[in-house]
């Protein structure tokens, strides 16, 4: 009977703590986002995202932004995962751990990178007025600024996630394309990149629920971009929208839950 | 039939980046439809060599020739060669057919010729049943079939087949065995076949390469690799052998090996001086239990009995041999024997 | 033949192209940022009037709490967690019954906070208990929850990946109960991945923003939200002079998390 007791005490807490501060506050979200006047059920919050033009215009630059920002993502990091995975050359180690580096800042870091880049007094201003006499590439508070900001903290984690599986790859498969008659790209092409298709897509899915739900980023690069976090977010604080509000979380947390299963069982199909 | 091609393998070394001499010297001559067999141990350099030829591998120095051409520079993908993996590297994403035809693919062949030519192999690999299923819905022999229809496809100048038995189990591997090698002459194509398993080699080869510490210590019919050894590597490697030690010496006039137990000339065409000592090698089967008066006495060691025989371990004249006698008679540590042995079949080093 | 020749080497030129402009486009910004917190002023080039520690001085002046502050939050979040998060992993891959739907239904809801939005677990909290917010507890307890999932996952995967089963019934069979065999013969074994889980735990930690975006109050921020409020307010110098301190933390820390990656996989 005591060590039953103990083995509860293990979990206990935790189970306390998610039930309590976990379970139990998205639930009340999840209530809240389906509220509507003077406390009736209505879908209403999560049709407005399409039906009013400025939720459906921050929905419209997420999920446009995502996507581009995603397919981006997937050439530059496979490209960059490929060759290191196939090279051995002097401080390779040091280069990785250089270039994966940014996964560990949080996104308004990222964003002061991208001001440091392309703000008005930025590096790239600074470079192209010292050749052309002209400073070109302040676009840091725009929407291709945050384009770019996207791409520095999307970029390190999957060039780490495609990485690992190429180094797995069995090399044989290239082998056995290549005895029968394909030169190396199309032995890549035509072998290795279908073969890694489910990591490719799980890491796309991953970088694409991170891109939907990120905020800090954003918050600290647009002016008047809009995307539906920091339009959860104006929503919350200033008009006090609540059920609005919850409804935006809920539905980004759906998507973002979806994509990690997505992700999960296509990896584990491996 | 196709155009058979001869394979020559001049002087081919590799070494590695960090020092290691895997291949040192290697010439071989790989005659027109002719299966050769490279055994050895595991790091003997039999596969590295295999993927030298195959192209997977760049040569230190050396030439290969298939025919009158020269190929060592030719990328891999243009030597035309049919490599079977062991563990057979099938295309995961592709089924049995897009497998298949995956390298007529590359050669933009007409759709319906690539069809043709895939149902026709699936026909001859009996791999009707399998035709649309993945890789990983097939056993391992369905599997090796599968690979092999793949390399055919190409109607390759040359086989290279890197232990394409060794990841079946015991059974399976017996039966293939027969299959392939029946396949392989069928075919006449000049194959080329790595294996560490001598039972395949002896089954399969026309001629064996024996490989030891990246040099071929012979080349050889097996029937000649096996009861007449050019080096100790190759006598103790393959089947059961008897080590003993001898010594050379001339009697009247001739040179003679006194093994202890015999004298007998010798026929060796090596430069041995009286009084040099010599290794000789019998093999077990050619020493029998005998009572009559021309066997050899000695005095029993050990006796394992083993079902269908006893493995005795006899003394003969200071020196310890092994061998079998048949079930029907028990033996005693101690007890006296003769042995006969045929001195014809007595190998010397 | 030839024409295959010019593509496949315009193709590797653009290759080579494409990871060095990533490559500088990633490291840059970093540099510059540490070394533009030391000039005197960001105009048209960055040391035209010299170099100076002041931004650093205003930095700790205005925003030094935040340093302490975090740093709590984040020890604590780390303690919380390699305690929790180890017994929790522990108690479920010994259960004899690994497979029954429990399990892995309370195992997925334990690792859901890693696939939900930050904001939306900010926001939840937020509405769910704002009489807390001001104690900074809530802070606290959003970061236990978003970081639990890692260390579950990493002692999960230390304790499954040398068949930990065996160990635990022998050490039961010696006489040992459940937190004898916890305390001293589990956590002593995986301590590399407890380590680099617990590493890991800071550093997330450290820099967590969404979610503490919702919850802070001017009396009880963190690093990250002071950083953000820099950006967003003062010049650019103090910004990145706020950033370089961050990096003091992070860059050591990421070191170090390699150096103990690469001691598991051996």
């Amino acid at each position: 009977m005591k060590k039953k007791l103990i083995n509860l005490l293990f979990v206990l807490p935790i189970v306390v703590l998610f039930a309590l501060f976990f379970l139990l506050p998205m639930g009340l979200l999840a209530m809240r986002s389906f509220g509507g006047e003077e406390g009736s059920f209505t879908f209403g919050n999560y049709t407005s995202i399409i039906t009013n033009a400025r939720y459906f215009k921050a929905l419209w630059n997420s999920l446009w932004l995502s996507v581009t920002v995603t397919l981006a993502t997937l050439v530059i990091s496979g490209v960059i995962a490929f060759f290191l995975a196939r090279r051995e050359f002097k401080g390779k180690n040091l280069y990785m751990t250089l270039i994966t580096f940014p996964v560990s800042l949080p996104g308004v870091v990222v964003g002061f990178m991208i001001i440091i880049l392309f703000g008005t007094t930025g590096v790239i201003p600074m470079i192209t007025r010292m050749i052309f006499g002209k400073g070109y590439g302040t676009f840091a508070y725009t929407i291709t600024g945050i384009f770019f900001a996207y791409l520095y903290f999307s970029i390190p984690k999957t060039v780490m996630t495609i990485y690992g599986s190429v180094v797995e790859f069995d090399v044989r498969l290239e082998e056995a394309a290549r005895t029968v008659g394909a030169n190396e790209q199309q032995a890549i092409f035509r072998v290795v990149i279908p073969t890694l298709a489910p990591v490719f897509i799980s890491a796309s899915a991953l970088a694409f629920c991170t891109n939907m739900s990120a905020f800090g980023t954003a918050f600290t690069l647009a002016n008047q971009f809009e995307i539906i976090p920091i339009l959860m977010y104006t929503e919350y604080t200033n008009n006090f929208n609540i059920s609005v509000a919850s409804a935006m979380a809920i539905f980004i947390g759906v998507v973002c839950v979806v994509l990690n299963m997505v992700a999960r069982v296509l990896l584990e199909r491996e | 039939m196709q155009d058979q091609v001869e394979v020559r393998i001049e002087h081919i070394n590799k070494v590695y980046p960090d020092g290691t001499n895997a291949l040192k010297d290697i010439n071989l001559v790989v005659n027109r439809g002719e299966i050769v067999v490279l055994l050895g141990p595991s790091g003997c350099g039999k596969s590295t060599l295999l993927r030298t030829i195959g192209g997977l591998e760049k040569k230190t120095s050396g030439d290969i020739y298939f025919n009158e051409t020269e190929i060592s520079s030719t990328p891999v993908e243009k030597r035309n060669v049919g490599f079977v993996f062991q563990n057979y590297a099938l295309f995961p994403t592709m089924t049995v057919r897009q497998n298949i035809g995956f390298g007529l693919k590359l050669r933009h062949m007409e759709k319906s010729q690539v069809a043709a030519k895939v149902e026709s192999l699936i026909k001859m690999m009996n791999l009707e049943p399998y035709a649309d299923k993945k890789p990983s819905q097939l056993s391992g022999g369905q599997q090796q079939r599968v690979a092999i229809a793949r390399v055919l496809a190409i109607e390759p100048k040359v086989l290279l087949l890197d232990e394409p038995l060794t990841a079946l189990d015991a059974k399976l591997k017996e039966h293939l065995r027969i299959e392939l090698a029946q396949m392989l002459r069928r075919l006449g194509i000049t194959a080329i076949y790595v294996t560490h398993d001598q039972m395949e080699a002896m089954a399969l080869a026309d001629r064996i390469a024996v490989m030891h510490n990246g040099v071929i210590e012979q080349v050889d019919t097996p029937q000649a690799i096996y009861s007449a050894p050019a080096t100790e590597f190759v006598a103790q490697f393959i089947g059961q052998i008897n080590k003993m030690k001898g010594v050379a010496v001339q009697q009247d006039g001739q040179l003679m090996i006194d093994a202890g137990f015999t004298r007998l000339p010798y026929t060796g065409g090596r430069e041995i001086k009286a009084g040099q000592e010599v290794t000789v090698f019998l093999r077990p089967e050619d020493m029998t239990l005998s009572d009559a008066a021309d066997g050899v006495p000695a005095t029993v060691e050990q006796n394992v009995f083993m079902g269908g025989y006893y493995h005795i371990g006899a003394k003969i004249a200071d020196q310890t041999v092994y061998f079998q006698a048949p079930n029907t008679r028990r033996f005693e540590p101690g007890d006296s024997i003769r042995i006969r042995i045929d001195n014809e079949k007595l190998i010397v080093i | 033949m030839k024409h295959y020749n010019i593509m496949g080497k315009i193709l590797k030129i653009l290759v080579y192209a494409l990871i060095v402009a990533t490559t500088l486009f990633l490291i840059v910004p970093i540099i510059f940022t540490i070394l533009g917190s030391f000039s005197a002023y960001w105009g048209k080039t960055m040391f035209s009037r010299g170099l100076t520690l002041q931004w650093y001085e205003y930095v700790f002046y205005y925003y030094g709490h935040t340093i302490g502050l975090t740093l709590e939050i984040t020890c604590a979040t780390v303690l919380i967690n390699v305690l929790l998060g180890s017994m929790t992993a522990y108690r479920l891959t010994m259960t004899p019954n690994r497979n029954s739907k429990w399990i892995k239904l309370l195992e997925e809801i334990l690792t859901l906070p890693a696939a939900i939005p930050g904001i939306a677990i900010g926001l939840a909290l937020a509405q769910a208990y704002p009489d807390l917010r001001r104690s900074g507890v809530l802070i606290l307890i959003g970061h236990v929850i978003f970081t639990f999932p890692l260390m579950f996952r990493a002692v999960t995967g230390a304790l499954r990946a040398k068949d930990f089963k065996s160990i635990d019934e022998c050490a039961s069979t010696l006489g040992a109960g459940p937190l004898r065999k916890f305390f001293l013969v589990i956590m002593p074994a995986i301590r590399v991945s407890v380590l680099s889980g617990a590493v890991n735990t800071f550093m997330l930690s450290l820099g967590e923003f969404n979610i503490t975006f919702f919850l802070y109050t001017p009396f009880i921020m963190t690093l990250p939200v002071g950083m953000y409020e820099s950006y967003a307010s003062l010049r650019i110098e103090v910004g990145s002079a706020f950033t370089t301190l961050f990096l003091a933390f992070a860059i050591p820390l990421t070191y170090l998390m390699n150096r103990l990656n690469r001691t598991k996989t051996k």
